[in-house]
């Protein structure tokens, strides 16, 4: 296909994508594939992109001239809606060729779609907490205490977020409180099923976007985004288990 | 029976939270919260029929994989907005808390004993939904490769 879009302009492009697409939660060879994709369907002789959840490098070829941009994901803000939208952004300007100041005002339409107001985020976590407690075999009581603690610990981890601690401590932070409120609430409800609110509470914690993209990476035999992910994925256990561990103050 | 409509129910829910903080709107809101009940179904039936630990996991697994890619296909969006919250049930949350407290009371063979347990239940969740996302992409490579030869 012959493009109107200088090599510069498709890379403008392509970069900006890929980075989105890091950045909402997607996986590494969506952002791969997708730019190979844009950059071929523009003309570009050749593409060359490698991704990892941190960081994306794209070189594109054109009669023998090469350019490279790099993009450095400091942090993932995961946003499926987005991602969603970026998606078939990119399905439609792969089918029709669209000029470069459109597909610029369309990521720019997409950055600034809604997002769930965070109070409703309260709800979410209480929801979570609460239905969780049941699913682990509590009853209505362990849903009324996994749906307070749930929305309690919203609040403890929007608070280490506003102090911008390592997530190591957020997590942390996030299990020690949950047992610890758990254990009072055992003073008002003595006959409360600790385990499954307990359970309940810190599913919460599951960091589910990173466990999916890394399996999904694997699967596309991304191995070094795939690797990087299990990592932290065990860092993220490691520092539940740690904040589960203060409940031994509580014996 | 009355125990395991309120599983599937509370696992719908529980999904539709985490959809909510991924910000997954609209009706996909909806598609991706029935994910998240649809593998627990599949995980009851199959752990009514089966006499095995791994077999139950390994299949809930493998059904929200397959759930989310036809789903996938049939609106157009990634597979990830349905698999990432419909996955998280599944997660073998209870098991690594049983090791963990048996760690805190100082049984280190009940520890073990969970760790390997937790492994065991996250490894067969993870083998299904390889297999059946290896098996989709096959389907999708297959498609390109017969479409472009023509």
């Amino acid at each position: 296909m012959q493009s109107s879009l200088s090599q510069r302009q498709v890379l403008d492009i392509v970069s900006a994508i890929g980075y989105r697409i890091l950045r909402f939660g997607g996986e590494a060879n969506r952002a791969e594939d997708t730019v190979t994709r844009i950059g071929r369907a523009y003309g570009m002789n050749e593409v060359h992109v490698f991704a990892i959840a941190t960081s994306i490098l794209i070189t594109v070829e054109k009669d023998g001239e090469s350019m490279t941009q790099t993009r450095r994901i400091s942090k993932v803000s995961t946003d499926l809606d987005k991602l969603d939208k970026i998606n078939s952004l990119s399905r439609k300007i792969c089918s029709t060729e669209t000029d470069f100041d459109t597909i610029m005002n369309h990521i720019r339409e997409i950055d600034q779609s809604p997002k769930y107001p965070s109070s409703l985020g309260i709800w979410a976590y209480a929801l979570i907490g609460g239905s969780f407690s049941v699913f682990f075999g509590g009853g209505v009581c362990e849903f009324m205490v996994g749906f307070i603690v749930g929305a309690l610990i919203r609040f403890v981890k929007k608070g280490a977020e506003f102090l911008q601690s390592p997530p190591f401590v957020t997590n942390a932070a996030g299990a020690a409180a949950t047992v610890s409120l758990i254990k009072i609430c055992t003073f008002f409800f003595p006959s409360l099923n600790i385990s499954a609110t307990t359970i309940g509470v810190l599913m919460i914690l599951v960091p589910g976007v990173l466990l999916t993209n890394c399996i999904r990476d694997f699967v596309a035999t991304d191995y070094t985004a795939g690797t990087a992910k299990i990592m932290e994925t065990f860092l993220v256990a490691a520092a539940i288990a740690l904040g589960v561990g203060v409940s031994v103050f509580w014996r | 029976m009355a125990s395991m409509i309120i599983a599937v129910l509370s696992a719908f829910f529980a999904t539709f939270g985490f959809a909510i903080l991924y910000n997954v709107r609209g009706k996909n809101l909806f598609i991706a919260s029935l994910c998240g009940a649809f593998g627990w179904i599949c995980y009851l039936v199959c752990d009514a029929f089966a006499d095995s630990t791994m077999l139950p996991y390994f299949v809930a697994g493998a059904s929200i994989a397959l759930y989310s890619e036809i789903a996938a296909y049939a609106f157009h969006s990634p597979a990830t907005l349905f698999l990432t919250p419909g996955f998280i049930p599944l997660v073998p949350g209870g098991a690594v808390y049983r090791a963990m407290e048996a760690c805190l009371q100082g049984d280190i063979s009940g520890f073990a004993e969970g760790m390997v347990n937790t492994l065991k239940i996250g490894g067969s969740i993870v083998l299904g939904i390889i297999l059946m996302s290896s098996f989709f992409r096959l389907i999708r490579s297959g498609i390109k490769t017969i479409k472009t030869r023509k």
